[in-house]
């Protein structure tokens, strides 16, 4: 299978990156064909809404790496999103890749699953409401299968989730991602 | 006078959020009011360095009109952010503008915050064509708490579904209402 992974963080080696590392790990020794973009570390100008890539019908007018990934988008058969919960949502970071969608949105909806994985130094169950509703409501609009959510609370540096299962349970779900 | 900011962060001139600040603005003549346009501005995504933490004030290293911002954010009595739903959310720009609020946090202070002023009010207003309304009503009444960080106490979200393009909210006199009422609590 074909496994994208978008991660948000602009830590390199951040609580997120761990879980992106470890799901990455996982899916690899599972056979599967992963690429990965770092949000942050990319060149992506926001989505300005001026509508002329027709949703599909032209390229975007900014030539940026979202070039490289809208093919990626497409071909993908898993996504995986891993964010911070930065003010109870994702990043901007990966917020600006998820408003570039637009330009394939429709090559990209149906037959996906998508995954999402997050990091947050707050333990409360709630931090994470705001982002699963955006998930889901996501999920069904692009007509993907729910491949679950990993929420690892309670995680403000770096050492919290080494000492966590997150970590186990990321390489796990990427194991298992094509089941 | 009451000090009003309201923000714009949509990528659209003549877009809807630009009719929601400029007709809180103009109902607001009689406030000191700053229109901040985040297309007009450079404003880039937090890194997270954290070199603002753990200060009293707020400091920001980056050297872009929102850290110019930060001190009209503290002293505001009243803040609006207007942004259109992309994908479900409130777009990239609307997201920036709120994690650059970090430089506010405090863990020990009164509502994790260091601002010098509290008892503010803020407002999220959320224009879309379509979608699931029920979900995006849920969500700006969630999101809206984020402005806690910069020292609002009194919230507001209001979501302005079925309006596909520019400008299209003028067409919904109920959406104007609100807005006049907006501006009537943000004065109050």
């Amino acid at each position: 299978m074909k496994i994208l992974v978008l991660t948000g963080s602009p830590h390199k080696n951040g609580t997120s990156a761990l879980l992106a590392d470890e799901f990455i790990r996982g899916a690899k020794e599972g056979g599967h064909e992963v690429e990965r973009f770092d949000a942050a570390f990319e060149n992506v100008h926001p989505c300005i809404g001026c509508g002329k890539c027709g949703y599909g019908k032209a390229p975007c007018v900014f030539k940026d790496s979202m070039e490289k990934l809208h093919p990626l988008l497409v071909a993908a058969d898993v996504i995986v999103f891993v964010t911070p919960i930065y003010y109870w949502g994702m990043s901007a970071q990966l917020k600006a890749v998820i408003d570039c969608f637009q330009v394939s949105v429709f090559s990209m909806q149906g037959r996906k699953k998508a995954l999402l994985m997050t990091t947050s130094a707050s333990g409360e169950k709630w931090v994470t409401d705001p982002i699963e509703a955006q998930f889901g409501a996501m999920l069904k609009f692009m007509d993907w299968r729910d491949g679950g959510r990993l929420l690892a609370r309670g995680c403000a540096a770096r050492a919290d989730i080494e000492t966590s299962l997150f970590p186990l349970k990321a390489y796990e779900a990427g194991k298992r991602v094509g089941e | 006078m009451k000090k009003i900011l309201l923000i714009d962060s949509s990528p659209r001139k003549n877009g809807n959020s630009e009719v929601v600040v400029d007709t809180l603005a103009a109902d607001l003549r009689n406030a000191e009011v700053t229109v901040f346009k985040m297309r007009e501005k450079k404003c880039s995504p937090c890194q997270a360095c954290g070199a603002c933490q753990n200060r009293e004030t707020q400091l920001c290293v980056q050297e872009d009109d929102y850290t110019k911002l930060l001190p009209i954010i503290n002293e505001c009595d009243a803040i609006v952010l207007a942004s259109p739903i992309y994908n479900h959310q409130l777009n990239s720009m609307a997201k920036v503008f709120i994690e650059r609020l970090y430089p506010f946090f405090n863990y020990v202070g009164k509502n994790m915050s260091n601002t010098s002023k509290f008892g503010k009010k803020a407002a999220l207003v959320c224009s879309c064509w379509g979608g699931p309304r029920d979900v995006y009503e849920k969500y700006a009444d969630w999101t809206v708490k984020c402005f806690s960080q910069m020292g609002a106490e009194e919230m507001k979200s209001l979501v302005f579904d079925q309006i596909p393009g520019p400008g299209d909210i003028k067409k919904h006199e109920g959406y104007i209402k609100q807005l006049h009422e907006l501006a009537k609590w943000l004065a109050a």
